[in-house]
């Protein structure tokens, strides 16, 4: 694939929302518009990645203004993996939200406001400008916040006006950044800044690296900023969950392995501390939860306590199992919000009201979430268990005791709440009357079961992907992303 | 060849536990019998074992790089374990193919049933440690089905849950040990670990803890009596026959590599001995009879675990006899009460005093059962506990004689379990059930075949023992010891236990209350983690603010100080500063305002200043720019506010933490600026930037090129932003298929304002053309354009409300905006058609006449997108606010 | 930059904060848009090229560097356009209560006073 169509990544779903805004009412059209687009991103994303994953990462200045006049894409290995997953589920997403009837249609804007969120993630994962990152993150997140008001309920705007003022303020932060980096480099592409502050000014290299996990580390949802998540997500409609819980924390995520890896002067205990709080007071809170969503939500933090151990660990093993951790995560807790949105629908609400029974009615829904929720624990021979095994594999014989320990004591407290969930939800005599998930939804929630079982089946290619990956972000260290 | 037939096992498990699920859903009320096909292939296994055939190992990568694979061989000690995983589980499910009939779940149970003994074989079979890991964890899980089987309790779903923590934490902590030894090794294959001979502390400590709670050795114990909830076939097979012999497995076949780790032996014989007296104290306080069997289990448990786990030869040959007399007697043991159950509906030796004499062959069978469970001569139990024992003394007189007064305990429970079913003479009682004494009778007459002929079974059990430790003495298996001191002790334990257990029945039989411990501690880590979780997550958005503030400022700080003083800047012009007072003063003013409006308005001057400041700073578009933003602001808050009271409530004190907080911020944001001034980088992008604004962009005003052409993508996204916000205002405050009626606005009757307009509103159209065409060159551009037009429509919407705005401008905002990011989108594709990729531009300048050159830029284009979307947004967010 | 600007910063950031960090909502609202100003000014400082407009009509003289004007002309759009949606979601809010608290999320307050409890 030639380097010259990746704006096409960002270009094909805003062209897309702007048919879909045209179309207004004519649902029809919207749909086969979304699903057109996102399809088409996949298959640019995946073609990209191949490209660069066979050793011929693609770069190129939009507008062809070179040398850091205009803004650069890049698809190299580890954000053409990222990517090609992420568009996988964003299409998976849709395709059960279309399914879902009344999704969609109680809002003429769904699908311009989704095109709007694809763009915005395409845009974050493969532009190589700090400016630019930003203008890729205000687009997911004001799409988002729109999403998330979907059915504006009063509980769904209180906590949307949270998660809307906490990210704004993100934003001024992330400005700030960029007015810093300006300051002291005179430039705004991201490896250049990181080149220009390392051969003349290291000291400022820190307060970039430390300003940037800052501004990342709220969208990733690290300790100790992640308190709005729990608050907001659970509140919006249950593919909207879905695509956020699986994507926006991952591409806070890849943005922190981003530029840690472009700056490599990495601070190992303080990643690996922020790690293992972040892990521990995740599950701490998805102990205290009597609700499906918000155990969940309380899950997608404390995870991503282990991908930041994989890069707190900073060898090469320790990247590569960090990225194939995010790989397997965005899948299952994708795959999870999708259950919790057929539970919803069966059993008319989330809560773990002790013995709803759901295993009597639904016994493939509460496999699936069997099989998702052990992936997610680490149980093997799920795909989970290869990841985490890789990370704390890796953990221990670099000897970072502390981390592992906590890896480990969380992985049984995650179990512990997921059992929380099955006992409450799936087991049980009392069946709740709701009005039933549409066969859509089911065929979209069993592919993506599918999906994470074959990520368990070809976890040895998931790792040598993930490890040309942790490559190429090692690679990038001193220039030319 | 090894490979073939495990292979074919596989299949052939998936194949039956497919056909049992379709069965189920078939026909559930026919669903038990399928526990004869699923003992058709546990038999199998057994078989195999009972062969044991010469084989390779073998072994199928899964994750090379991990060293994460699935090895598997057949020596004698996994053919015995095999060969019990058959037998008893073809007993047990020929008792479950009866036992289920008319009960729900039934293919569950049997499924579940079968992919645990699946997993019990695979795991003896592992020749690697991250296989037997692999399905340890598979263990661990269907047996937490098979405890939670009867879901729609609260028992059973706690005692599942319970079972499954206790042995995932323990398995989790044994995982880790394992990659420690491993590491060390430098192999992940059990043997040759046990050759390498690690000694990681860490590593063997969590192995151990890994093993003692699979095989609830003290202080794990207690998950095993709760999953008596499991049903009896369940209890029978696992949690005495198979899976509580896991942890002893593990021990077992690694124990041999902690030669070098001298407190390993010591250890294990100190936990395995306590667990087994404190299993039979427990024991004999039971009076339901499962429980009673199942803290047996916890005893005999720890006495197989301290002969087995010390690693000892002498030992581990006597702790193999026992495996074995254990797996006969106590699942037949377990069957029995599984009738007597299934008989009288309840387990309360209270109510079962008349079994003994209504029900002559369960009693039989059960006597049969509990003399070998109390090592009465002439039963295999005996034989091999005199060789345990034995081998005991060997190894020291003291713990001899501990093991043989332990062993009293033993006795003692099983007279208790006994005695209890002839406490009352009455003869009459429930008719038996012969499908399920059948499967029973079978197992005893088997155990009692083996106590007459103990000899059978020594070259199978030496081989077993010499597979886990080299070379050994075959054990002496016989019925009949002579005068030797461990027969005495025997003897002696067999006495005290007969008293001990006669006297436990005498005392009250009304049941001990249920220990509830490990669910007040679950529900005490519950509540702290809710504790902790309400400190860190209180819910308030302007702690969570000053949460992220802090952090923000603190994390950069030490690194932006470190450089030490930064020389202050040059003062500032005099107008600068009188700029600069005005909007600190507005500012300040804000903190004490107590109107809604002038806050707004207040925010207004601010921006304005703002715009003075910048273009004061060379920046006429920002300036414009921020002064159309700011009456567009100011116009929105005016819109909205008129629906909330004039004044602030009250409540808006003080508060000093959020004052320090701002201070910590603001103070932040000055060294940044100075450090960042201080810092002079070698070049500006923007040099180039200027360098080729004219001759490569056509364009004069670099802000506009810089903005159309040099980062337009930058703009694309930003109008998406703003495009997207618009359609959400509108969402949100119109509900779909709402229409809303115009509200009468008082001023819009005022002649001189609607004179006014249709002066004004011309000259702002004229002046968007304007901006908009000149924009590449002067100050101006699409986004500014759009925003002139706006205030033309907010000037319309004034004097003649949605009505007249949708007769001005006849197509809907959302229109607008899709139309207007068509239209950028497009210009940008046009890029690949006029230039060489997406948002390249290109011009042509052709003759205009008495115009003179007129030069077409392709960036005019994406600029009219702009506009086009402001003006649709703009449109969408008034009409959304007006709505309301 | 000038000592001018500096101040400025300061105090834009230090309100706009302490008007953030207020439960009501307009004052919220009203902070970020001063914190927003403060930023915006950050970037106009961040570059050490002053002088006339970056428009190249032939003047001679140093010329203000147009970068950090084009970001934040992009910054500022951006800004107002999630200020709009604000707006929109407070009005919603509004509309239900006539009141413009931000309210403690109901469930964490819940989860603190109920202290978790017994489990299923």
């Amino acid at each position: 694939m030639s380097a010259e169509l990746l704006p096409l990544l960002v270009a094909i779903p805003l062209g897309g929302a702007a048919i879909s805004a045209i179309a207004k009412r004519n649902l029809g059209v919207q749909r086969v518009v979304g699903v057109v687009s996102v399809g088409a991103v996949f298959v640019l994303s995946v073609l990209a990645w191949l490209e660069a994953d066979s050793g011929n990462p693609l770069e190129v200045d939009v507008g062809g203004w070179t040398g850091g006049v205009g803004i650069a894409l890049a698809i190299d290995p580890m954000s053409g993996m990222i990517l090609s997953i992420a568009m996988l589920l964003v299409l998976a997403v849709l395709l059960y939200a279309i399914s879902q009837l009344g999704q969609d249609v109680l809002d003429w804007w769904f699908h311009p406001k989704y095109l709007a969120l694809t763009a915005g993630v395409a845009l974050s994962i493969s532009t190589a400008d700090l400016f630019n990152l930003f203008v890729g993150f205000e687009l997911t997140l004001i799409a988002s916040y729109t999403l998330l008001t979907v059915r504006s309920g009063g509980r769904q705007v209180r906590s949307t006006i949270s998660y809307v003022v906490v990210n704004l303020m993100a934003s001024m932060l992330f400005l700030l950044t960029v007015a810093f980096a300006y300051g002291t480099t005179g430039t705004l592409d991201l490896s250049d800044i990181v080149a220009t502050l390392r051969s003349d000014n290291p000291a400022m290299l820190s307060v970039f690296s430390a300003m940037t996990l800052v501004v990342f580390g709220i969208k990733a949802a690290l300790f100790p900023l992640y308190m709005w998540l729990p608050d907001s997500y659970p509140t919006a409609p249950a593919p909207v969950t879905a695509v956020f819980a699986g994507l926006l924390t991952k591409v806070g995520v890849y943005a922190i392995y981003r530029t840690q890896t472009l700056i490599s002067e990495v601070d190992n205990a303080l990643l690996l501390s922020i790690a293992a709080a972040t892990m521990f007071f995740g599950i701490l809170g998805a102990l205290s939860q009597r609700d499906v969503k918000r155990i969940l939500s309380f899950h997608i933090v404390s995870q991503i306590g282990y991908m930041l151990m994989g890069l707190g660990l900073f060898t090469l093993a320790g990247l590569a199992a960090g990225v194939a951790y995010i790989v397997n995560q965005i899948v299952v807790k994708t795959g999870l919000f999708l259950v919790a949105g057929e539970v919803d629908a069966e059993i008319g609400g989330s809560d773990i009201d002790a013995g709803s029974g759901l295993i009597k009615t639904r016994p493939w829904l509460a496999g699936a979430f069997a099989v998702l929720a052990l992936s997610l624990a680490g149980v093997p021979p799920l795909g989970g268990f290869v990841v985490k095994f890789a990370l704390i594999n890796e953990g221990l014989v670099t000897g970072q005791w502390g981390v592992s320990a906590v890896a480990l004591i969380v992985s049984v407290l995650t179990l512990f709440s997921m059992m929380k969930i099955w006992n409450g939800v799936f087991w049980g005599d009392r069946v709740g009357e709701g009005p039933g998930a549409k066969r859509g939804m089911r065929l979209v929630t069993g592919g993506v079961v599918v999906l994470s079982l074959l990520v368990a089946l070809y976890a040895s290619d998931l790792l040598e992907a993930s490890l040309t990956a942790a490559e190429s972000l090692l690679a990038a260290v001193g220039g030319g992303v | 060849m090894l490979e073939t037939i495990l292979l074919s096992l596989g299949l052939a498990v998936v194949a039956v536990v497919a056909i049992v699920v379709a069965w189920d859903r078939r026909s559930p009320e026919t669903a038990h019998n399928s526990a004869w096909l699923a003992g058709a292939v546990v038999g199998a296994f057994g078989v195999l074992g009972l062969l044991n055939p010469d084989a390779e190992s073998f072994r199928v990568e899964w994750v090379p790089q991990l060293n994460l694979g699935f090895e598997f061989s057949l020596d004698a000690f996994g053919a015995m374990f095999l060969t019990i995983i058959g037998g008893v589980g073809l007993v047990v499910f020929a008792f479950t193919a009866r036992y289920q009939k008319g009960k729900a779940g039934s293919g569950r149970f049997i499924a579940t049933m079968l992919a645990f003994a699946a997993s019990m074989a695979a795991l003896v079979l592992s020749g690697d440690v991250f296989t037997l890991f692999v399905f340890w964890e598979a263990t661990t899980f269907t047996s937490y089905l098979l405890i939670g089987q009867h879901h729609q309790t609260a028992t059973a779903r706690r005692s599942a849950r319970q079972a499954a923590l206790v042995t995932g934490a323990g398995g989790l902590a044994m995982l880790a040990g394992l990659i420690l030894l491993a590491d060390e090794a430098g192999s992940t294959s059990i043997e040759m670990i046990v050759d390498a001979g690690p000694t990681s502390t860490a590593g063997w400590v969590l192995i151990l803890i890994g093993a003692m709670t699979k095989s609830a050795q003290f202080p794990f114990s207690s998950w095993l009596p709760s999953a008596m909830a499991a049903p009896t076939p369940a209890s029978a097979f696992l949690h005495s026959a198979t899976m509580v012999k896991a942890g002893i497995v593990l021990v077992g076949r690694l124990a041999p590599g902690a030669a070098n780790v001298d407190w390993w032996a010591p250890l294990v014989v100190i936990v395995g001995l306590i667990t087994m007296l404190l299993g039979g104290i427990r024991a004999l306080k039971q009076t339901d009879l499962k429980l009673i069997l199942a803290y047996g289990t916890v005893s005999a448990l720890g006495l197989m675990f301290a002969s087995i786990g010390s690693g000892i030869p002498t030992l581990v040959v006597g702790g193999i006899a026992l495996l074995v007399a254990h797996a006969l007697y106590k699942s037949t043991l377990f069957l029995t009460v599984g009738v007597i159950e299934a008989q009288e509906k309840t387990r309360d030796i209270s109510k079962l005093g008349h079994v003994g004499r209504s029900s002559p062959a369960i009693s039989v069978i059960a006597i049969i059962g509990a003399a070998s469970m109390a090592g009465v001569p002439l039963t295999l139990g005996f034989a091999a506990k005199e060789v345990d024992l034995d081998a005991f003394l060997d190894e020291s007189t003291a713990l001899g004689w501990a093991v043989a007064l332990i062993s009293a305990l033993t006795v003692a429970y099983s007279v208790r379990f006994v005695a209890s079913l002839f406490r009352d003479p009455a003869r009459e009682g429930s008719r038996q059930i012969v499908g399920l004494v059948a499967p029973i009778t079978f197992l005893a007459i088997i155990a009692v075949f083996f106590g007459l002929l103990p000899g059978t079974l020594t070259a199978a059990e030496a081989d077993a023992a010499a597979a886990l430790v080299g070379p050994v003495e075959p054990p002496k298996l016989v019925v009949w010891p002579g005068f030797v001191p461990a027969f005495g002790l025997s003897m002696l334990g067999l006495v005290s236990g007969l008293v001990i257990g006669f006297w436990s029945l005498r005392r009250s039989l009304t049941p001990a209350p249920r220990s509830h411990r490990f669910d007040q501690s679950i529900d005490g880590l519950q509540t702290w983690a809710a504790r902790v979780t309400s400190i860190i997550q209180n819910g308030s958005l302007p702690v969570y603010l000053g949460q992220i503030l802090v952090v923000a400022v603190v994390l950069p700080l030490p690194a932006l100080v470190r450089g030490g003083a930064v020389p202050l800047p040059p003062a500032g012009g005099v107008v600068e500063w009188v700029v600069v007072v005005f909007l600190v003063a507005a500012a300040l003013a804000l903190l004490r305002v107590k109107r809604r409006m002038s806050a707004v308005l207040l925010l207004g001057a601010v921006g304005y200043s703002m715009s003075a400041l910048f273009a004061l700073a060379g920046a006429p578009d920002v300036a414009i720019t921020q002064v159309l933003v700011e009456t567009l602001v100011v116009t929105l808050f005016a819109l909205a506010l008129r629906l909330l009271p004039l004044e602030f409530s009250a409540g808006g004190g003080f508060v000093p933490w959020k004052g320090l907080v701002a201070l910590l911020v603001g103070g932040f944001a000055v060294v940044v600026t100075l450090v960042s001034g201080a810092v002079e980088p070698a070049s500006f992008v923007s040099d180039q930037q200027l360098e080729l604004a004219l001759p490569e962009a056509a364009g004069a005003n670099v802000v506009n090129v810089t903005l159309v052409d040099f980062r337009a993508l930058d703009t694309l996204g930003e109008i998406a932003v703003l495009g997207i916000a618009a359609l959400g205002v509108m969402a949100l405050v119109r509900p779909v298929g709402e229409i809303v009626s115009d509200r009468s606005f008082a001023f819009r009757s005022s002649p001189i304002l609607r004179r006014g307009a249709d002066i004004i509103n011309p000259l702002l159209l004229v002046f968007a053309l304007y901006l908009l065409l000149a924009g590449h060159n002067q100050p101006g551009g699409g986004f500014a354009a759009g925003l002139v037009a706006s205030g033309w429509l907010v000037i319309v919407w004034l004097t003649s409300g949605g009505a007249g705005v949708r007769r001005a401008l006849p197509v809907g905002p959302a229109v607008l905006i899709g139309f207007g990011l068509a239209v950028a989108v497009a210009t940008g594709l046009g890029g690949f058609a006029w230039a060489d990729g997406f948002l390249a531009s290109n011009s042509w300048s052709m003759d205009g006449g008495p115009l003179g050159q007129i030069k077409f830029v392709t960036p005019l284009l994406f600029d009219l997108g702009v506009a086009i979307t402001v003006l649709g947004s703009v449109a969408g967010a008034v009409r959304g606010l007006e709505a309301v | 930059m000038s000592l001018a600007m500096v101040v400025a910063i300061g105090v834009l950031f230090t309100i706009g904060v302490y008007l953030l960090l207020q439960r009501n909502l307009t004052r919220v609202l009203v902070g970020l848009g001063i914190l927003a100003h403060g930023v915006n000014l950050m970037i106009l400082n961040a570059s050490s090229r002053f002088g006339t407009a970056p428009i190249l009509d032939g003047r001679e003289g140093p010329i203000s560097d147009p970068l950090p004007q084009a970001l934040i002309l992009t910054a500022i759009v951006i800004a107002f356009a999630v200020t709009a949606f604000l707006l929109a979601l407070a009005v919603r809010a509004w509309g239900a209560t006539s009141e413009d608290f931000v309210e403690d999320d109901l469930e964490d307050r819940r989860i603190g006073s109920n202290r978790g409890g017994e489990s299923p």
